[in-house]
């Protein structure tokens, strides 16, 4: 599904920001990406939603490798992947419902299907009343579930989610992850960046540390590390690349 | 293509505000080239077709010449003519003719004054008539010596190439204004890719093509070529019948001169009439939709353009 192999990431002449990165994500997993601020997470997320290419190193995704990929290769891909980006990226002058059905549309699916499915998506995270409401008028928590809604709508391969429970409550946090596991369920592989221990602490998937921008893999199930190609020490140890397979799920 | 749904606010864009007057603006003065490119080109073939199958014959007299041998002369004249091959008829004009031929240089009464007048007499030639010209003038000259045959030639040349030249400027007055059109249009389209370049963005990492954006570009362009084409049309449409409503009055109001009237026995088919054809109306009806195709295609070329470079 995902596979990065000596990965490095330099903005301009400043400090690496991801250096010599190596794992694998199998179809199917669920992770979450931790780190402190400035650890190179949504750099990581962005080379997985190709907004962004590497310095170095070899990106496969989908077995694509990210390299070389023409401009006309790129959309097919992304539909692949779903994204909820930290500032939501929501477009000002849409309404919830439109907002999400975006990524609907752009596959070219029926507009009366795009309505149901969306109604649907939005009342489940708690937007009933709000479908035809522009972001501006939503609060930050409302906004984020938009995104949520958005990144998933057409249930992507890959769900990358950039600290997706920053801005609501903990039962709509736990609802949301539901969800995230819900799809993980369905065969979607989700990486999950947060901040939030507390959150984290409560499911046993895996864990994705950056830290001093390398990357560590952690397994809260204790269980051990199938061997990869890049295979390094695993389970709580540091990993200059691991593989980290199978699906985890289920809450705590 | 038409549908009122966008993903990108185009029409809040400030340039893309003014895009219909400006487009309208532009047909405004293509559909005038147009028309006028048409008109001229009817008048053209009006004129050379009705020119080449006439001649005029010029019979001076001298003050010596009586009432009665000015008579048998002119007979003689009009039977050489009637029996020339090719020849289909032959009208001698009479003086009131001749008055409203001279009025321009002459006043009114200008078979009152005292200068000898030449007779004229216009021949009508048969269709695909072959005459011999120089026969004919060598004839006419043993009748009445200084008599000699118009057949227009030096003048359709001129007007033909005076014609030409109209035409000529029609369509590159068109080709400039299609041309500045096509411009405008690349400037707004990338100023609006420039203001939602954000947006297009998110739109890009859902994973739509570039096409996908290109469609809402194109879609914008198209109807606001429309409206602004169908109103420029309109307008120029409203000049036209303008102009040729005022040459009716002034024709009316004016005193004779060549084209000004269809039945002008010295210079027949010389009538400058402006009015268009159901056809060459149809042709300008086609001008919005033409423009608002243009725009269309240059806004996708802009935007596929562009956006080659946007990742």
């Amino acid at each position: 599904m995902v596979l990065f192999d000596q990965v490095s990431v330099q903005y301009g002449a400043g400090p690496q920001i991801l250096k010599d990165i190596s794992f694998t994500l199998a179809p199917g997993s669920f992770h979450f990406l931790v780190g402190r601020s400035g650890a190179g997470k949504s750099s990581l997320l962005k080379l997985m939603y190709l907004g962004l290419r590497p310095t170095s190193g070899l990106v496969n995704l989908f077995g694509r490798d990210v390299a070389t990929l023409q401009p006309k290769d790129f959309p097919s891909i992304r539909r692949r992947v779903g994204v909820v980006f930290q500032d939501f990226r929501l477009i000002e002058h849409l309404s919830a419902l439109d907002n999400v059905a975006l990524p609907l549309r752009v596959a070219g699916v029926r507009e009366a299907d795009i309505k149901r499915h969306c109604s649907e998506l939005l009342s489940w995270v708690g937007l009933a009343e709000h479908l035809n409401a522009l972001p501006a008028t939503l609060s930050g928590g409302q906004q984020q579930r938009v995104a949520i809604a958005r990144a998933v709508i057409a249930r992507p391969n890959l769900l990358l989610a950039d600290e997706p429970t920053g801005n609501v409550d903990d039962v709509i946090g736990l609802r949301l992850m539901y969800l995230f596991e819900e799809l993980n369920k369905l065969g979607t592989t989700v990486v999950v960046a947060t901040h939030n221990d507390a959150l984290v602490s409560r499911f046993t998937h895996r864990q994705l540390r950056l830290e001093q921008s390398s990357v560590r893999i952690f397994d809260p199930a204790g269980v051990s590390q199938p061997a990869s190609p890049y295979a390094m020490p695993t389970g709580g140890t540091t990993a200059g690349g691991t593989t980290a397979g199978g699906t985890t799920g289920g809450a705590a | 293509m038409f549908g009122l749904r966008s993903d990108l606010p185009l029409d809040r864009d400030a340039a893309a505000k003014f895009l219909p007057w400006i487009i309208g603006f532009m047909v405004y003065l293509a559909a005038l080239a147009v028309g006028t490119a048409m008109v001229v080109d009817r008048l053209s073939a009006s004129w050379q077709s009705g020119l080449t199958g006439n001649l005029t014959v010029e019979v001076p007299f001298t003050d010596d010449i009586g009432v009665a041998e000015r008579s048998a002369l002119l007979d003689q004249v009009i039977d050489l003519l009637s029996a020339t091959p090719g020849v289909a008829g032959t009208t001698l004009l009479d003086d009131r003719e001749i008055a409203r031929l001279l009025e321009p240089w002459l006043g009114a009464e200008a078979t009152e004054l005292d200068i000898p007048l030449p007779a004229m007499i216009a021949v009508n030639l048969r269709e695909d008539a072959v005459l011999d010209q120089a026969q004919l003038q060598r004839d006419l000259n043993a009748i009445q010596p200084g008599a000699r045959v118009d057949d227009h030639a030096a003048w359709i040349a001129d007007a033909l190439s005076f014609l030409r030249g109209l035409k000529l400027l029609a369509a590159l007055l068109t080709g400039l204004v299609l041309t500045a059109t096509a411009i405008t249009i690349v400037f707004v389209t990338r100023t609006g890719l420039s203001i939602h370049r954000s947006v297009i963005e998110i739109v890009h990492l859902i994973g739509a093509p570039d096409a996908y954006i290109a469609q809402q570009f194109q879609a914008q362009s198209l109807r606001l070529g429309i409206i602004g084409g169908i109103v420029g049309t309109l307008l120029a449409a409203g000049t036209l019948l303008g102009a040729e409503h005022l040459l009716q009055i002034t024709d009316g109001m004016a005193p004779a001169t060549i084209g000004s009237g269809g039945d002008d026995l010295a210079a027949p088919g010389l009538a400058l009439d402006l009015q268009l054809l159901p056809w060459q109306w149809g042709v300008l009806g086609l001008l919005p939709f033409a423009t608002a195709l243009i725009a269309m295609v240059t806004a996708r070329w802009t935007v596929l353009r562009s956006l080659a470079r946007f990742i």
